[in-house]
């Protein structure tokens, strides 16, 4: 059965498998095989979010007032879609300055400040105080339930009991033990912790699997289902209310959705594991939308889990924060209750593990290690390896800041919910909020401002939130809340200055944010930022438009020698590093340093960066400037220098831009270039076909004229046929010269047109008149078929007679050799005036239907007996109708003969080529 | 060069939209005593509206980088302080 020592065993072999975890991947990173450098575990890590909170304070959350528990997830899943302008820009920034944490972020955002880095650090760590005692509390809660199997009962609270044998005690000394051995091994320049960041993932597949287990227990294992269990909660009229918003107010969803947005950037360990533990920007770009599926999914059962523990002890008897270890033990699943227990172990050991590393780093980096440096008579600045210090400094934090966590526990957190608790901290961590966001947008933001805004707002927060807290449980007495300090009204904790009708939490996270905000604009505003100030800020905010390697090197004009620079770096972070660090550096730009003396002050800002990812922006800067002589440069140069840049960028995107309409023009001359190709070559090809359809009549007249000369004696008959020959192909050389004139003339646009408003009819009529000689000389039969009326349309009348009189010789010329027929008809349709010409001969291809009114082309080119015409009848036809506005086109059934159309529109002026 | 673009556009109009979605008046309609597929009609809601707001997170982010086409940078340094 569940013994204590059971429990115990289970606990400390999970705890030793997280271990060895953790060691196994620090071994892969070491020898350069990373385990976690993909999206998932980086998913999962970021999941450290979901604490004991998560695990047990939601179900005693929805169990109280329902749906109220889901902002606090819904809040993180909006600062997620607009990963792209926040965590990108802070991740970006802190990689290109080796930011260590929210507190060298802020600090190192306005001017390096030390005075920032302390206060952020006392805000982070007064006020993540009480969420690491929530976590004390829930696991030793959750072990001292465990503990009564079978029975189900709540215990009393630990207050009585003497510390040391507290199990809230011991558990925080197990925690501290495993955050030391987790987080400060060794000093790292680059402050990744792999081994811990995968430990922290497995924790959170561990905490989600047995959340999801229990809730699947509960659904399906306890009643039928989802429906079932909703069917009966709403039969039960003390749980129905659960099911819809009457729970929670307006004013109450909305800070928490307000707070938990902050929180996902501003709680120290969100900011460890999403900023500092990054590996690789690009994996954002998938645990954006990971992280918030497992808000989703872990919150699924919340609510399930919830009623089913209402319905199950309808008495109250069982505190609501238990519920999801005690459903099980109430159905004497002692597995799943001990697999329960140890999911919530997990979510507490996660959390308290990575706030304990980030909070120790700000300490020893932010707090501490700038104080030592100062303390001249101690003569830090001379000794040799600083390292082992630096290692004392963050251990003896850890210790300390889990002994702070279980003393609030011990003397206050103990009466109220965990959800309560927590949300002390998130309004602590908020307070951070302005001072980045602003400091990431907001150029202007100086020193003081921040300075200000942070002070204010922790000042309001410490006086509407913790000590109303320390009142509740008799450390001040309890008039303070109910009637203001020395009765004072208008300074009660919770109505500040006559503000009613709030809830405490919205109450304060109003006041604090209003003298917080009001505060860093009112100073940012007013204050002149000194150079260093506005160098960082504009390193900050424009961090996109810089390029990672460059830094700040360009404002320092400092010098230092080579050797000073080596030795500080040494001390800090060791001597393998450092020696590692240098060669690199010397390699990449192919310098020796051995004969270097003089340090550029490009090696200087290295230096400075490199001691930055151990001690933090201040202390490096304190530091470097102890070895360096020269200062950053002056206030007026920085402004040039900023000025320059912003020039050059200005010209850089002119110079863009003139490039971009370079192109665009070298495009068009291509294509106008390759027109010109496309016309040369079609000249060619008319000039070749021209001077070949010029040249076979010729041929025929000058041999037939050479026979002629050179026999006079040849009998006249045959004399006779000759000359008809060479008349005739004299004629048909005159009708094809007149022809190419005609077309050049039209393509040039200099045609002479008469335009006029005519009768079709009359045209048709006259262009059969001349084309009744030809008809009847090969005896084809003509069908006329003219509408009644006809509309007059404005033409050209001679042209428009050509071009009858040109398909009709055309449709002789291709109609039936022996019953040749031709059809004409004319009528009006929408198009305008319709005339067509239909012969019954061998038809057109389909693959010819167009060629046919090219210059020289005829569709039967490949015989050998080619009709006689110039092949650019149909051409001309075409130039003509088109200049009419009209179309020509051919219809025909291969073997059935073809129909040439052309329309002419009505009432529409021509289209005016020759205007051109 | 970094100009936001049509990702940031983009990332902007669903965050109003989730942040309306999520908005108390709003949710105090969907808060009827109504079971929809055996689940209260206010759950459903609220859980079909974050499904799809992460659904539209994933694919925009997916498809906004490579849209972006900004490579961001090798870790600085990555060389110098590989080692510990």
């Amino acid at each position: 059965m569940l013994s204590g020592w059971s429990i115990l065993l289970t606990s400390l072999a999970y705890l030793c498998l997280l271990f060895a975890i953790a060691y196994y991947v620090d071994k892969r990173a070491d020898a350069g095989r990373s385990v976690i450098a993909n999206p998932y575990i980086y998913a999962l890590s970021i999941a450290v979010y979901c604490t004991s909170w998560t695990f047990y304070g939601s179900v005693g959350r929805a169990a109280s007032s329902g749906i109220d528990f889901l902002p606090i997830y819904l809040g993180p899943t909006l600062t997620f879609v607009v990963w792209w302008f926040v965590l990108r820009k802070i991740i970006r920034i802190s990689k290109a300055h080796r930011i260590t944490s929210i507190a060298d972020f802020i600090s190192s955002r306005y001017g390096k400040s030390t005075q920032l880095g302390v206060l952020v650090t006392v805000i982070a760590v007064v006020g993540i105080m009480p969420y690491i005692s929530l976590q004390l509390k829930a696991v030793s809660t959750s072990f001292n339930v465990l503990l009564q199997y079978p029975e189900v009962i709540t215990p009393h609270p630990s207050g009585r009991v003497p510390v040391l044998q507290d199990t809230a005690f011991l558990v925080a000394l197990v925690m501290a033990a495993f955050a030391i051995l987790f987080g400060t091994r060794h000093i790292d320049a680059s402050e990744h912790h792999e081994g811990m960041v995968a430990a922290i993932a497995f924790e959170s597949l561990v905490k989600l699997i047995a959340f999801l287990a229990v809730g699947l227990f509960v659904t399906f294992g306890l009643y039928d289902g989802f429906a079932d269990l909703f069917a009966t909660a709403r039969a039960t009229p003390e749980v129905a209310n659960l099911l819809t918003l009457s729970g929670a107010s307006y004013g109450q969803w909305m800070t928490l959705t307000l707070l938990s947005m902050a929180a996902i950037v501003c709680l120290p360990r969100q900011f460890q594991v999403t900023v500092v533990e990054n590996v690789n920007e690009a994996h954002l770009e998938k645990a954006v939308w990971l992280f918030p599926l497992y808000l989703l999914i872990i919150n699924i059962f919340v609510l399930p889990i919830a009623l089913g523990g209402r319905l199950a002890f309808p008495d109250g008897g069982v505190d609501a924060d238990t519920f999801v270890l005690t459903l099980p033990m109430f159905d004497q699943q002692e597995f799943l209750a001990l697999f329960a227990f140890i999911g919530g172990l997990s979510a507490a050991t996660g959390m308290v593990i990575v706030a304990a590393i980030a909070l120790s780093t700000m300490v020893s980096n932010d707090l501490v290690m700038p104080v030592l440096l100062r303390l001249t008579w101690l003569r830090l600045t001379e000794r040799g390896d600083l390292t082992v210090l630096l290692l004392f400094i963050r251990r003896a934090s850890i210790i300390l800041i889990l002994l702070l966590g279980y003393a609030y526990f011990h003397l206050i957190g103990e009466s109220d919910a965990l959800v309560t608790i927590g949300l002390v901290s998130f309004a602590a961590a908020a307070q951070f909020a302005p001072a980045i966001i602003g400091g990431i947008f907001w150029k202007a933001g100086t020193r003081r401002g921040a300075v200000t805004g942070l002070s204010l707002g922790f000042a309001v927060w410490a006086y509407t939130l913790l000590l109303p807290s320390f009142a509740r449980s008799g450390w001040l007495p309890i008039e303070f809340i109910d009637a203001g300090p020395l009765g004072m009204g208008l300074l009660k904790p919770h109505e500040l200055f006559g503000l009613q009708g709030m809830d405490s939490l919205s109450h304060a996270l109003f006041w604090s944010m209003l003298v917080n905000i009001g505060g860093y604009v009112a100073l940012s505003l007013r204050s002149h930022p000194s150079a260093i100030e506005r160098i960082q800020a504009a390193l900050f905010v424009d961090v996109f438009r810089q390029s990672s390697a460059q830094g700040g090197s360009r404002f320092w004009r400092g010098s230092a020698t080579v050797a000073d620079l080596r030795a500080l770096i040494v001390r800090f972070v060791g001597k393998s590093t450092a020696q590692r660090a240098l060669g690199g550096y010397a390699r990449a730009r192919g310098l020796n340093l051995a004969k270097l003396r003089q340090a550029d002050a490009d090696l200087v800002n290295f230096a400075e960066r490199l001691l930055a990812g151990a001690i933090g922006a201040a202390s490096a800067r304190v530091m470097v400037a102890s070895v360096a002589k020269g200062e950053v440069v002056g206030i007026e140069e920085v402004m040039k220098i900023l000025e320059e840049t912003s020039q050059v960028i200005e010209y850089s995107h002119t110079l863009e831009q003139k490039s971009r309409e370079l192109e665009a023009t070298t495009a068009e001359l291509r294509a106008a270039n390759e027109r010109l190709k496309e016309l040369d070559r079609l000249k060619d090809d008319f000039l070749s076909t021209v001077s070949h359809e010029l040249r076979t009549p010729l041929t025929s007249i000058r041999s037939f004229s050479e026979i002629l000369f050179d026999n006079p004696d040849l009998d006249t008959e045959e004399r006779s046929r000759f000359l008809t020959i060479i008349v005739k192909e004299s004629e048909r050389l005159t009708r094809l010269i007149n022809q190419i004139l005609d077309l050049a003339k039209m393509e040039a646009g200099r045609m002479e047109w008469e335009l006029d408003d005519i009768d079709p009819r009359a045209v048709i009529d006259e262009a059969l008149a001349v084309s009744s000689g030809l008809l009847a000389e090969k005896s084809v039969r003509l069908e006329v078929k003219l509408d009644g009326h006809l509309p007059r349309v404005h033409v050209d009348r001679d042209r428009l007679m050509q071009v009858i009189v040109n398909l009709l010789s055309n449709a002789v010329k291709f109609c039936h050799q022996t019953h040749g027929l031709v059809v004409v008809s004319a009528e009006t349709r929408d198009e305008g005036l319709y005339v067509s010409v239909a012969d019954n001969g061998p038809g057109v291809a389909p693959e010819n239907r167009r060629m046919i009114f090219e210059k020289f082309q005829q569709a039967n080119e490949a015989l050998t007996d080619r009709p006689g015409g110039s092949g650019l009848g149909l051409a001309i036809s075409r130039q003509i109708v088109e200049y009419f506005g009209g179309r020509i086109w051919v219809e025909s059934v291969p073997g059935h003969g073809a129909k040439f159309a052309f329309t002419i529109p009505l009432e529409r002026a021509p289209v005016a080529q020759s205007a051109e | 060069m970094y100009r936001p673009g049509l990702v940031g556009e983009r990332a902007i109009a669903l965050f109003l939209l989730a942040f309306l979605a999520f908005n108390p008046p709003l949710l105090s309609i969907f808060s009827a005593d109504v079971i929809l597929f055996g689940v209260p009609l206010l759950y459903f809601y609220l859980f079909c509206v974050w499904a799809g707001t992460i659904a539209l997170i994933g694919l925009h982010a997916v498809s906004g980088t490579r849209a972006a086409g900004e490579e961001p940078p090798a870790p600085p340094g990555g060389g110098e302080l590989g080692g510990r």
